[in-house]
């Protein structure tokens, strides 16, 4: 990244200022039945400002880095939020003041992939798997890496200098069976450098293995049978659930606006053996997938214990949000481009793990499901949620059965939590997931296997 | 520099070891109003540039974008797309617009007027206040977006448009005492603030709606039903139409199962669906694409009969197929000769859906998801606004199952879409 120190434009800030200097560097490969369809490197870096004047906020952004840029980025933040003042004084006090600072720049590997090598390690693989598996009428291969570094300094004193690399290889593999094409995706990789997840294409096969018996088995599958069922959500599913349904509820925006959760403050929306955490950057004193040391306000980012043991215990702060609900701050403000402002955003969402074992889990299901890899999620301020089910299997008489086809399954998340009977004793995280709120957003989700009442959408 | 000397520094510096260059500048400035709790809470002013460098070199493709218009980060560009280009595998398939062209077109407001932005914003919030006293808007924005483009390549392409548009989208739901309602939204597109925005798009039917689906009941059980679908929904099931069975990437991978369907009906006979990103109905654009063509209307499917994919220069190189006069989202619809009146008396048992969130179809076109800001209907009459539904189906199947297409239209300034009653989708309750 482009080095300018923020430091000296400190005497610039009149109000309450945060200046950011951010670089995301992407690159993304996609191959299609070994056709390199995309090839492409992004780099998108530059400086922004936002300002608060009593409850009006200004941000300005540009993507030329120089120190004359500086100053007009703080000008015109400053200015807009001037201009919003004037127009309607919300006549709010200043935010809370807290001086923090952090550096958490992982140190890169010796050894930098160049794109001939990430080039020939996709096509390398794309070769081994159309050898493997010659029943696959179609293969999908992308790698996508980015790396989000930021320099930031507020007017509280506040300092961070952060790096977030991800490198992740999704792998979608298609086989037809009458004539009707079955798909099954999956990913790999997650959060540091290309050379710390992949090694050689060979290491990747024995999962790519799974994947494709797992395929196999699709091919032959069944619908679900639509309508309420006992089901174990995988742990995937679990995150997702934590994500979308339960943390999306409690940011602070969506409270104020009106969110389910801003009814139960305290009280109990869970089975009691349910606890939910929002994680900054260590969970169970493991690292995270998206560690999260100082947010982009410049506050210390703490674990947001939401649910307690069935009680809704927390929500999810900014700075602002937080002197409103007069709480801590959570450390939650996260933006994702230079040209974006500072979003109320999720870090590291999960279950905490309980105490039963997946396989008693599994032989205590007479007639249900279980539902394994997710697809894409969704859900309302209602808390109520849909989530895609790639893959999944029938459970009869406590053993699985067959594989499932597609389906999607849906609820709403306070009455799922409570039917929740069954919590797994392993906490284990996606490698790759996304957030979409205004602007798209690198998360961890994760947790533990859950058995609940769901319903699934069949036929 | 200028945009044209940035252009032709980049275009020089690839053409000097590629066979074929192609270089794309896009500078914006965008003036958005945000609201928050009710109020408008956030001015952005943002400067944006996007310089994208593509070469081919022995029928291998790179592309390396960056923001950064300086001469040595030009001449970095250069050097990382050539690396990036030699660094993949050859395609004979990759390909530049060839016929030289010099075009150029202005369109929209090219300043934004702030005021009246913000004039038009909090006279919304005021509107809903008075009307819709139960609805609470959870997010809201007014934009300005002034975008200068343009693309140069070494056939000698030279195309580059100057457009101005306000884009206005607010997210809302209705909340008393302890009940919520689903959020519902609206997105659209325009060309000056001469309107109240309370009239845009279906926006009253939506406000009206999220406060009666504070008391939603619920369905019992499944059944095979009609669903009356409204145009905003109705484009989210076209993109997923598109992207399964029309685009590149599924023609590419040859999972599109309208593949080899060309000329043949594959739809109800008075469906027909065009994509026209330079349609005089629209106030958004894009008058050409990134292979370098200025781009035309395309009739997709005509009558039922599917008449052109929606294929890339690449895409139609891969395919064999005709490349498709453009490759854009900007759909129209036909419209019909029902009323919307009409069409809820032509459903016996179904649902009026105003939104759908689901999963992503499977290659087969099978879908599945959650009915949103949806009502009950029986024997023509809407019933009430219903909860935890879900709705699947597959796609392909759906849109041979068209009962009936309205004559009214919602334009969102790039799309424009009827309302559609499709018949035979399983519905299913708790």
């Amino acid at each position: 990244m482009i080095d300018l120190d923020l430091r000296h434009s400190a005497p610039d800030f009149k109000h309450y200022t945060e200046l950011r200097l951010q670089e995301n560097l992407e690159h993304r490969l996609n191959l299609v039945n070994g056709s390199l369809m995309f090839n492409s490197r992004t780099m998108k870096s530059g400086l922004s400002a936002r300002t608060y004047i009593n409850g009006s906020w200004g941000f300005a952004s540009n993507p030329v880095i120089d120190k004359q840029t500086v100053k007009s980025v703080i000008k015109e933040a400053g200015s807009n939020a001037g201009y919003l003042r004037r127009k309607s004084s919300l006549g709010k006090s200043d935010l809370p003041s807290s001086r923090r600072k952090a550096v958490d720049v992982p140190k890169e590997p010796k050894k930098h992939f160049t794109i001939a090598e990430l080039v020939a390690f996709l096509t390398g693989l794309d070769r081994m798997i159309m050898a493997r598996f010659p029943k696959l009428t179609s293969r999908s291969l992308s790698l996508y890496s980015i790396s989000m570094e930021k320099k930031l300094i507020t007017s509280c004193g506040s300092e961070l200098h952060s790096l977030l690399p991800r490198i992740m290889i999704y792998v979608d593999l298609t086989m037809e069976y009458k004539k009707e094409p079955i798909s099954l995706f999956d990913l790999y990789g997650g959060y540091g450098f290309f050379g710390q997840h992949f090694t050689s294409p060979d290491a990747l096969m024995p999962a790519i293995g799974k994947q494709y018996q797992a395929l196999e088995q699709k091919t032959r599958g069944v619908y679900p049978k639509a309508g309420v069922h006992t089901c174990i959500l995988d742990a995937e599913l679990g995150g997702i659930l934590a994500h979308e349904a339960v943390g999306h509820t409690v940011e602070s925006d969506l409270v104020r606006s009106g969110s389910v959760a801003g009814d139960c403050w305290q009280q109990l929306v869970a089975s009691p053996i349910v606890s939910l955490a929002d994680f900054a950057h260590t969970a169970l004193g493991k690292p995270c997938p998206v560690p999260v040391r100082i947010d982009d306000e410049g506050t210390v980012a703490e674990d947001a214990m939401i649910i307690e043991n069935g009680i809704l215990k927390s929500y999810l702060h900014n700075k602002e949000s937080a002197m409103d609900f007069k709480m801590p701050a959570t450390g939650n403000a996260r933006a994702f481009l230079d040209s974006d402002e500072a979003l109320v955003r999720m870090r590291n969402t999960a279950i905490l793990p309980g105490n039963h074992k997946i396989d008693d889990m599994i032989a205590s299901i007479d007639e249900g499901y279980y539902l394994i890899r997710p697809g894409n999620g969704q859900a309302d301020a209602t808390g109520e949620f849909m989530f895609a089910v790639t893959m999944g299997y029938e459970i009869k008489k406590g053993k699985l059965g067959r594989a499932l086809k597609d389906v999607t399954v849906s609820g709403v998340a306070f009455d799922f939590l409570k039917t929740v009977d069954m919590v797994s004793d392993e906490l284990s995280w996606c490698c790759g997931g996304f957030c979409g709120k205004k602007q798209p957003m690198i998360v961890g989700m994760g947790g533990p296997a859950v058995r609940g009442r769901i319903n699934v959408g069949g036929r | 520099m200028t945009g044209e000397r940035i252009l032709q520094t980049a275009l020089k510096g690839i053409k000097r070891t590629a066979d074929k260059g192609q270089c794309r500048l896009t500078e914006s400035r965008s003036t958005e109003l945000n609201v928050d709790e009710g109020v408008v809470k956030l001015l952005r002013t943002t400067v944006n540039s996007s310089l994208m460098l593509q070469a081919i070199r022995s029928g291998k493709k790179g592309t390396h974008l960056i923001n950064k218009t300086d001469f040595s980060s030009i001449k970095e560009a250069v050097e990382a797309v050539m690396l990036s280009a030699d660094s993949a595998p050859a395609d004979p398939a990759h390909d530049f617009a060839h016929c030289p062209n010099k075009r150029s077109l202005i369109k929209g407001p090219q300043q934004p007027d702030m005021d009246q932005m913000h004039n038009r914003l909090t006279e919304l919030l005021a509107d809903i206040r008075e009307r819709y006293p139960l609805v609470r808007v959870r997010e809201a924005t007014m934009e300005h977006m002034q975008q200068n483009d343009r693309l140069v390549n070494s056939s000698g392409v030279d195309l580059s448009s100057c457009t101005g548009v306000y884009r206005f989208t607010v997210l809302f739901l209705a909340k008393q005492n302890t009940k919520t309602s689903s959020f519902n939204y609206c997105g659209c597109s325009l060309p000056d603030l001469s309107d109240r925005l309370i009239n845009k798009g279906m926006l009253q039917l939506q406000f009206r709606q999220v406060q009666d689906q504070l008391n939603c009941g619920h369905l019992k059980g499944k059944f095979a039903g009609d669903i009356l679908m409204s145009p905003g929904c109705l484009v989210s099931f076209i993109y997923d139409y598109m992207d399964s069975y029309l685009c590149d990437r599924s023609m590419i991978s040859g999972t599109s199962l309208l593949r080899d369907k060309l000329g043949q009906n594959v739809a109800a006979q008075d469906f027909s669906l065009e994509s026209s990103p330079v349609s005089r109905h629209f106030c958004e654009t894009e008058w050409f694409n990134s292979d370098g063509f200025v781009q035309k209307g395309c009739r997709l499917i005509e009558d039922g009969v599917l008449k052109n994919f929606s294929l890339s220069l690449y895409g139609a190189n891969k395919t064999g197929h005709k490349r498709s006069p453009n490759f854009s989202p900007f759909y129209i619809v036909k419209p019909g000769d029902a009323s919307f009146d009409d069409m809820v008396r032509s459903v016996k048992r179904g649902l009026l859906l105003m939104r759908f969130s689901g999963g992503m179809p499977s290659v087969n076109g099978d879908f599945s998801g959650v009915a949103k800001n949806c009502y009950y209907i029986e024997n023509g009459k809407i019933k009430f606004p219903v909860t935890e539904t879900m709705v699947s189906g597959n796609l392909l199947k759906m849109f041979q199952n068209i009962r009936s297409i309205s004559r009214e239209r919602i334009n969102s300034g790039s799309w424009l879409l009827p309302w559609m009653v499709f018949s035979g989708l399983t519905i299913s309750g708790k």
